[in-house]
């Protein structure tokens, strides 16, 4: 029986987060979920419930939840809060592939800030999905791209890699 | 965070600053909890692991579903499977946390990049190796030789405070003898002492 792999969710919001609570297998996957928001935490408590059999554990640490995990999503809604949560999680974040989204497709300048905020992680930067479900990605690292494209496949997201720069 | 494992490097070559900080990206900090596994017989171990905190086992299970302990990692040590790590295979050991545990994982291609780009780290593997092949020849020997007493001597002077931290049952396990046994020799040795 393999290992399952750890994912720490960081959100302000719930719906993406509720969509790969749902539907990522348990048998593969363990969920750490951080939110600051008393209503998103109600919210995905709510669905956490109704999913008997998966491994999801609400902790209050960002740090300890990135730490323990394989994997990162940071689901944020703006630059200062990605900045934030990006000095939190950096030391413990060495090496692990963070799929960062970027909803408001600020532009080229908050991606390489992105960049810059987790420089030892293998940063994935997803846009898009505002209507739809398809989403735009780029990352600098082909494995943690393929990686993003099939965990977030598994959650019904539709992906496509825009634009890829070997580090 | 890092603390140990400089210390533990240091103890072998000597590290600039500047190389240190390149080291560090190379490692992922992982913390586990009591019980987790960092790798189950089957999967391909990825990582060499150094404990910074906390304390690991690694034991393969036999077809009687008995547990046979190969080895403890207390706080600077490493684990791993080589074989494993550097020809891709699957493992047949399973590294289980005995307590909650930090620990730092490399991966093989993370380890080649630094074996490139910092040479003096082809020296510290290269002397944990013979280290460890040192050590797996005299756990052999003394599991071919020795009686139930020398190990568990072996075993105090090789793990100090592992009395403390490991359940009997494991101690016993490592040994390759019963809890009774093990039992039996600590009563004659708390004897000797009184």
């Amino acid at each position: 029986m393999a290992l399952k792999e750890t994912i720490a969710i960081i959100a302000n919001q719930a719906s993406r987060a509720e969509e790969i609570l749902r539907k990522l297998p348990g048998n593969q996957y363990r969920f750490l979920v951080f939110t600051a928001l008393e209503d998103t935490k109600e919210r995905l408590s709510e669905v956490g419930e109704g999913l008997a059999g998966k491994e999801i554990e609400f902790l209050t640490c960002m740090k300890d939840a990135c730490w323990e995990s394989d994997l990162v999503i940071l689901d944020l809604q703006c630059s200062a809060e990605r900045k934030e949560a990006s000095e939190l999680i950096q030391e413990v974040s060495v090496q692990k592939v963070v799929i960062c989204f970027e909803d408001r497709s600020e532009g080229r300048a908050e991606i390489e800030k992105i960049y810059q905020w987790l420089p030892h992680s293998k940063v994935v930067v997803v846009q898009g999905g505002a209507q739809t479900k398809e989403y735009k990605m780029e990352g600098r690292n082909s494995e943690a791209l393929a990686e993003a494209g099939r965990l977030l496949g598994g959650a019904g997201f539709q992906t496509e890699v825009v634009t890829f720069k070997e580090n | 965070m890092y603390e140990l494992f400089r210390k533990k490097i240091e103890e072998i070559i000597s590290v600039t600053d500047e190389e240190f900080e390149f080291c560090k990206t190379m490692f992922v900090p992982k913390k586990l909890r009591k019980r987790q596994f960092i790798i189950q017989e089957g999967d391909v171990c990825k990582y060499t692991i150094f404990v910074e905190k906390g304390l690991l086992r690694s034991f393969s299970v036999d077809e009687k579903g008995v547990d046979h302990i190969l080895q403890f990692a207390f706080e600077g040590w490493w684990m791993g499977d080589i074989y494993s790590f550097l020809t891709s295979e699957p493992t047949v050991y399973n590294m289980e946390a005995l307590e909650n545990s930090e620990l730092l994982l490399i991966n093989h291609p993370s380890w080649e990049i630094l074996l490139d780009k910092i040479p003096s780290f082809e020296r510290y593997f290269r002397i944990l190796i013979q280290n460890n092949l040192i050590a797996t020849q005299r756990r052999l020997m003394g599991t071919l030789t020795k009686t139930a007493e020398e190990k568990y001597r072996d075993l105090i002077e090789n793990y100090p405070g592992c009395l403390q931290r490991v359940p009997q049952h494991m101690i016993a396990s490592y040994l390759g003898i019963t809890p009774e046994t093990l039992s039996r020799i600590r009563s004659q040795k708390n004897h000797k002492k009184s």
